[in-house]
């Protein structure tokens, strides 16, 4: 079963402003599908589709194979939403959140338990007395996604759950996310954020001006994005023969630049731990090692140098 | 569990979460607070007339046999106008400060009704306006009857528990009116403009409907404006004000027959539920598009 199929979508906005247009795909069930496009591309507009908060102009949704917006009260319960912006009653603690969010939910049984579980999830152990008021952005989206599990939803759909992160929240927040696909969760995750795309998802579709491109799988994105050759900078701090001869040996290697260590690669999948992994074996100590361009980079410059 | 009960769950859960966050409210503690200074001092002053012995007034309770009645009506006097700001201050962005706060999300994509939301919301603001001023009074009541030591009838006591029945639908219909502008604003600013706007709005078309039905008859300014004789356009700019069909002070004295506003007591309780419903039918069809979020 899918749980998202869309056909022929079309969002049109007063003053003729075209958000979506035509835009078809389905997204299997249990898949991490990640939609990729600028800040503006029309990703919200999917998202306030698939939630029933606006009416789509022209074109069909279905979601766990319930028509939207007719049947949308029947797979309410089965969906789950994390905004951009997850908004909580400031003056509450987490815990009493979640639980006027679990009585509006019908989430009676176990109410606690499920609440205690949720905390645990999320990383927010400890702070359940807290007054919302006083989290950070990274723990309003962490509770935000316990929020969005009260229901042990079948579908999480995500939108830009990493803006404005720093890296350690971005990264605690991805890996929670991973995790719910991991059991079974099926994902669907809105982003200009190509990195939370290659971190996450199985299947891409990227989208531009209110049109959506064929779905791929990551990989054959990322590999596409990168093009056939990346550069490696790395930063070794006892550079010899041993180690180049090493890192000579990494299957793919054209050229080592030994000024700065600059290796250039045909790109494959898990170089850079190949890389790593050569260079520690044979004594050399990596302090860091950074691609050129970096996955970023390479999708900025194919978006023409605009990705928000 | 059914599917009623399940409606009536969510509606106390989204009544409980209000009514806890409006108590909370600043402005729920400083308007409260001036409510209640106002009202003491209303009681006070009605006490004072009941001491001086005043003559009896058409309308009010009489000062000699219903002492404690006649104080509290003055203190609805001076408290009244305060208790419909403090209702209003706590609905006028009820769904634009959800909407600001970005909450109005998280209750849209659950399984809770908007209907429930917004009559959750109604009755949360009923029970902390309502609730400030049905202890209020009741404190008062006792206090002036210790005070005075006239211990009123049960007859007193039923016109009591009346009058604040018809406060209580006063407050309701200010209730209303501030959720029907947050359900046609989009952010908090929009509402509290649109609050004052309002209140302020109502109050013209009071006094511009006396202006007009005096000068269409020929008359001055006098305490007994004789509302009958006004033309119909002057008649419907009073009307529309849910204070003027506020029959509080006439209840407490028991007296039906009066004409207030040029209705009779009937029609003036019927207007005022009329003023709670009028608004709240738009309301719940702004508040129901799907665009509201």
């Amino acid at each position: 079963m899918n749980a998202i199929e869309l056909e022929g979508l079309t969002k049109r906005y007063k003053k003729g402003v075209v958000a979506v247009e035509d835009t078809s795909f389905t997204v299997p069930q249990g898949t991490a599908f990640g939609l990729l496009g600028p800040i503006g591309a029309g990703k919200s507009s999917i998202i306030n589709m698939l939630l029933n908060f606006i009416q789509p102009s022209a074109g069909t949704i279905k979601i766990l194979d319930r028509e939207i917006p007719a049947q949308f009260h029947e797979v309410q319960q089965r969906v789950g939403y994390l905004p951009e912006r997850p908004g909580f009653y400031g003056n509450f603690s987490a815990e009493n959140n979640l639980r006027f969010f679990a009585n509006i939910s019908d989430v009676r049984e176990e109410r606690e338990e499920k609440i205690e579980k949720l905390f645990k999830l999320a990383g927010l152990e400890g702070k359940e007395t807290t007054l919302v008021s006083t989290f950070s952005l990274g723990d309003r989206k962490r509770l935000g996604i316990a929020a969005a599990m009260l229901n042990e939803p079948e579908l999480l759909i995500l939108d830009e759950p990493s803006t404005g992160l720093d890296p350690q929240g971005r990264r605690d927040i991805m890996a929670l996310i991973h995790e719910l696909n991991v059991h079974d969760v099926t994902l669907f995750l809105a982003t200009h954020n190509v990195r939370d795309i290659a971190e996450i998802c199985d299947v891409v579709a990227t989208m531009k001006a209110g049109h959506v491109a064929a779905p791929t799988t990551t990989k054959e994105f990322v590999a596409d994005v990168r093009g056939k050759i990346v550069e490696l900078e790395a930063d070794i701090t006892n550079v010899n023969e041993r180690v180049l001869q090493a890192i000579r040996s990494v299957k793919g290697v054209k050229s080592i630049q030994c000024e700065g260590l600059k290796i250039s690669f045909e790109y494959r999948p898990g170089i850079n731990e190949d890389v790593n992994y050569v260079i520690t074996r044979a004594g050399g100590r990596l302090r860091s090692l950074r691609e050129s361009p970096s996955l970023e980079e390479a999708y900025v410059r194919r978006m023409g140098g605009r990705t928000r | 569990m059914s599917e009623f009960s399940e409606s009536a769950y969510r509606f106390l859960a989204i009544a409980q979460k209000d009514f806890q966050s409006a108590v909370k409210k600043k402005r729920f503690i400083i308007f409260g607070a001036i409510f209640v200074l106002f009202a003491l001092v209303g009681a006070y002053y009605g006490n004072v007339d009941v001491a001086r012995s005043i003559a009896p007034i058409s309308g009010a309770p009489n000062p000699a046999t219903q002492p404690v009645n006649y104080a509290i009506s003055v203190s609805y006097s001076y408290s009244e106008a305060i208790l419909t700001i403090l209702a209003l201050a706590l609905s006028y962005d009820a769904l634009t400060g959800e909407r600001s706060a970005r909450t109005l999300v998280q209750l849209a994509v659950r399984p809770i009704k908007r209907t429930t939301i917004l009559f959750g919301k109604f009755v949360a603001y009923l029970a902390a306006a309502g609730g400030l001023f049905v202890v209020t009074t009741l404190v008062l009541y006792i206090g002036l009857s210790v005070v005075t030591r006239s211990v009123p009838s049960s007859g007193d006591v039923d016109y009591l528990i009346l009058s604040m029945g018809i406060i209580l639908l006063y407050v309701m219909s200010f209730i209303a009116i501030g959720l029907l502008i947050s359900s046609l604003t989009r952010t908090s600013l929009d509402s509290l403009l649109g609050a004052v706007f309002v209140w302020v709005l109502l109050l013209v078309f009071t006094y511009a409907g006396v202006a007009l039905g005096l000068a269409a008859i020929n008359l001055s300014a006098t305490s007994d404006i004789p509302y009958t004789l006004f033309p119909g356009y002057a008649k419907i700019l009073i009307w529309i004000n849910p204070g003027s069909h506020n029959v509080a002070v006439q209840s407490l004295a028991a007296d039906f027959s009066k004409l207030t506003s040029g209705l009779n007591y009937t029609a003036n309780v019927i207007l005022l539920i009329a003023s709670i419903i009028v608004p709240l039918i738009p309301a719940y069809y702004f508040f129901n598009r799907s665009d509201a979020v």
